[in-house]
């Protein structure tokens, strides 16, 4: 018969409690600023590369808006508020945002 | 009664996005390895804020890691890396182990005192071996697995783990 080890009780001395709650939230709180600042990083990235794109593009934009003239204008303004009025309709109706920015989840 | 997930699962729900998961899998294995960056410093605060690093980066680079079967030995692997990065603080902290050693709690229980007994007697051990013994004679890990979380040879560790438990032996005066 083999014997115990003679330093196996100074070993399960030692040990660390096998689940710490406090620990797991410490972990967990750490886990979820990390998350936030990437976030927070990726969406100010996909806004300023928005703007970019935007400004890039501004002279056609613009030269389009003098194509269409005054008439069609005034229709897309109607349009356009149409759409915010059924947006914020549904909004009210349902508390939920119906266009959503993607979740970013990267890890 | 249902059977707890698997590694792999809960490493593939975690990369899903599950911080249920994740927190399983801290759960899981929170206790092995608070208690292996215990062992091999002195302070428990400075080993705990470590293990959090540790689960921190592995919530980081869970997606490139390759064997989920393998989170385990991954997630030691990271602590060792990291209470490595720490080596050059411990060593300025020669002084404050010292000061640490001298240390006893007024209410000691037996099992206080032998915890006490073997960190100081850990102590004396160079780090990589600290490592080695820890992992093989505190939490039963084979040669093979602990050479592949510390990234050393097969005979090193070995090696380590013999002339380890010989001075730990020695130190402890207790009868191999």
């Amino acid at each position: 018969m083999s014997q115990p080890d003679p330093l196996a009780d100074f070993f399960a001395a030692d040990a660390a409690p096998a689940v710490d709650r406090g620990f797991r939230m410490a972990v967990m709180e750490q886990v979820a600023r990390r998350r936030l600042r990437v976030e927070l990083a990726l969406r100010s990235l996909a806004t300023l590369l928005l703007f970019v794109g935007v400004a890039l593009i501004s002279p056609v934009l613009q030269r389009f808006a003098q194509l269409l003239g005054q008439d069609l204008s005034q229709v897309l303004l109607v349009m356009l508020a149409a759409g915010l009025v059924a947006y914020l309709g549904h909004f009210w109706l349902t508390r939920k945002p119906v266009l959503r920015l993607p979740h970013l989840r990267f890890f | 009664m249902s059977t707890p997930p698997t590694d792999a699962a809960l490493v593939a729900a975690a990369r899903s996005g599950s911080d249920a998961a994740f927190a399983r899998i801290v759960d899981r294995y929170q206790g092995p390895i608070r208690t292996f960056l215990r062992r091999l410093g002195p302070y428990t605060s400075d080993a705990d804020d470590l293990a959090q690093e540790t689960f921190l980066t592995g919530w980081t680079e869970l997606r490139g890691l390759r064997e989920p079967a393998r989170l385990k030995s991954w997630l030691f692997s990271i602590a060792w890396r990291k209470a490595k990065g720490e080596a050059r603080t411990m060593a300025r902290n020669r002084q404050r182990d010292h000061d640490w050693q001298e240390i006893r709690p007024d209410c000691e229980t037996p099992e206080t005192e032998r915890a006490i007994a073997l960190h100081q007697a850990l102590a004396q051990l160079p780090p990589d071996q600290r490592a080695a013994v820890s992992l093989c004679l505190g939490d039963g890990w084979t040669h093979a697995d602990a050479a592949g979380v510390l990234d050393m040879p097969l005979g090193t560790v070995k090696s380590h783990v013999l002339r380890g438990r010989t001075r730990l032996v020695e130190i402890l005066g207790v009868d191999s």
